[in-house]
């Protein structure tokens, strides 16, 4: 899809793409939100209490590992080091964010770095291309992002009150894995991408009972840096 | 209210890694071949939640089970053939049930 030069027909482009692209990986954020209330409600957390904190993080693996290291009673900097080491990623994310929107003010940039997560950063490698203004892109990403912070702060309170009696055989659980198999799978167009996410998968798995919270980090920074230089050694 | 104070700390933790790049400039420098080892990011980010959400519970190796590695197989080859996202829950679901019952 590309840009055109009306500015009405531009927004609802964007916006009605936008709308259409997030709706497939705002579903599996239902359930993700789902469990966080419930996991919210047994850390005996008040569930103003986690709604609010939930809205200042915006990222729901690191508010599962908070809840968790609260509920296991881990110090309270321990918990908030678990939650930042988990978001670990989100400075690859930002180098993206910063290449998308180079040509807004500083103080622009700031703002659309608020919501930034997995999401965000996956639809705007797979949408952004050239023919894509700034503002385009913008709307682009306001639109995914209101529509996964809605998503999953109104299932939050869901969650804490009923996240209990969800039946395990609906397979909630598979949503997520679903819907990231699923853009992995769209994501593999170069052999270094396959061997950078085989070597990924791999270290993620051997080092995480050792790194627990810092695997998914670390295992980003071997699969990029190996995927880099298979990259190198086909340019040469 | 300490529970607030956590989440906050974490907050601004985490608001500090979403704009390091973004203070630092990076946008302004990056070219093709920064560009190209960007790209490298989506994929090894999935790759390394799938492998996660497949192997690990709560940081220790499991085996997974059958249903739920054909599923998501089974997801990510129809996304790719057809190159619609909401395929995954089209296809996966049904595997992921298909098998659940019968394994």
């Amino acid at each position: 899809m590309t840009a055109t030069v009306l500015p009405g027909v531009q927004r609802q482009t964007a916006v009605g793409q936008g709308v259409r692209d997030i709706a497939p990986l705002a579903l599996p954020i239902i359930p993700f939100a789902i469990a966080i209330g419930a996991a919210t409600a047994a850390a005996g957390i008040p569930l103003f209490a986690g709604w609010l904190g939930a809205s200042l993080l915006l990222a729901g693996s690191a508010n599962l590992v908070l809840i968790d290291a609260l509920g296991s009673g881990d110090g309270l900097i321990a918990a908030a080091s678990a939650a930042i080491l988990v978001n670990a990623r989100f400075a690859l994310y930002s180098a993206g964010l910063a290449h998308w929107f180079v040509d807004l003010p500083l103080r622009r940039r700031l703002l659309l770095a608020i919501p930034l997560v997995d999401q965000q950063f996956l639809l705007g490698q797979q949408t952004f291309g050239e023919a894509h203004d700034v503002q385009w892109r913008v709307r682009y990403y306001v639109t995914i992002s209101m529509v996964l912070a809605t998503t999953f702060l109104a299932f939050i309170p869901v969650g804490y009150l009923i996240g209990n009696v969800v039946p395990t055989g609906v397979g909630l659980h598979m949503a997520g894995p679903l819907a990231f198999a699923g853009m992995l799978g769209g994501a593999l167009k170069r052999r270094a991408d396959l061997v950078a996410a085989a070597v990924a998968a791999l270290v993620v798995v051997a080092v995480s009972p050792v790194l627990t919270s810092a695997a998914l980090p670390a295992a980003a920074i071997a699969g990029v840096v190996v995927g880099s230089r298979v990259l190198g050694r086909e340019a040469s | 209210m300490s529970v607030l104070v956590v989440f906050a700390a974490a907050a601004a933790g985490t608001y500090l890694l979403r704009i390091s790049m973004v203070v630092g400039g990076v946008g302004e420098r990056l070219d093709a071949r920064w560009s190209a080892r960007l790209a490298l990011v989506a994929p090894v980010m999935l790759s390394a939640i799938v492998a996660s959400s497949l192997f690990l519970a709560r940081s220790e190796p499991r085996v997974p089970a059958l249903a739920d590695i054909v599923a998501i197989l089974a997801s990510a080859m129809a996304v790719r053939r057809t190159g619609s996202i909401a395929v995954a829950f089209v296809v996966g679901f049904p595997v992921y049930w298909m098998l659940a019952a019968v394994t």
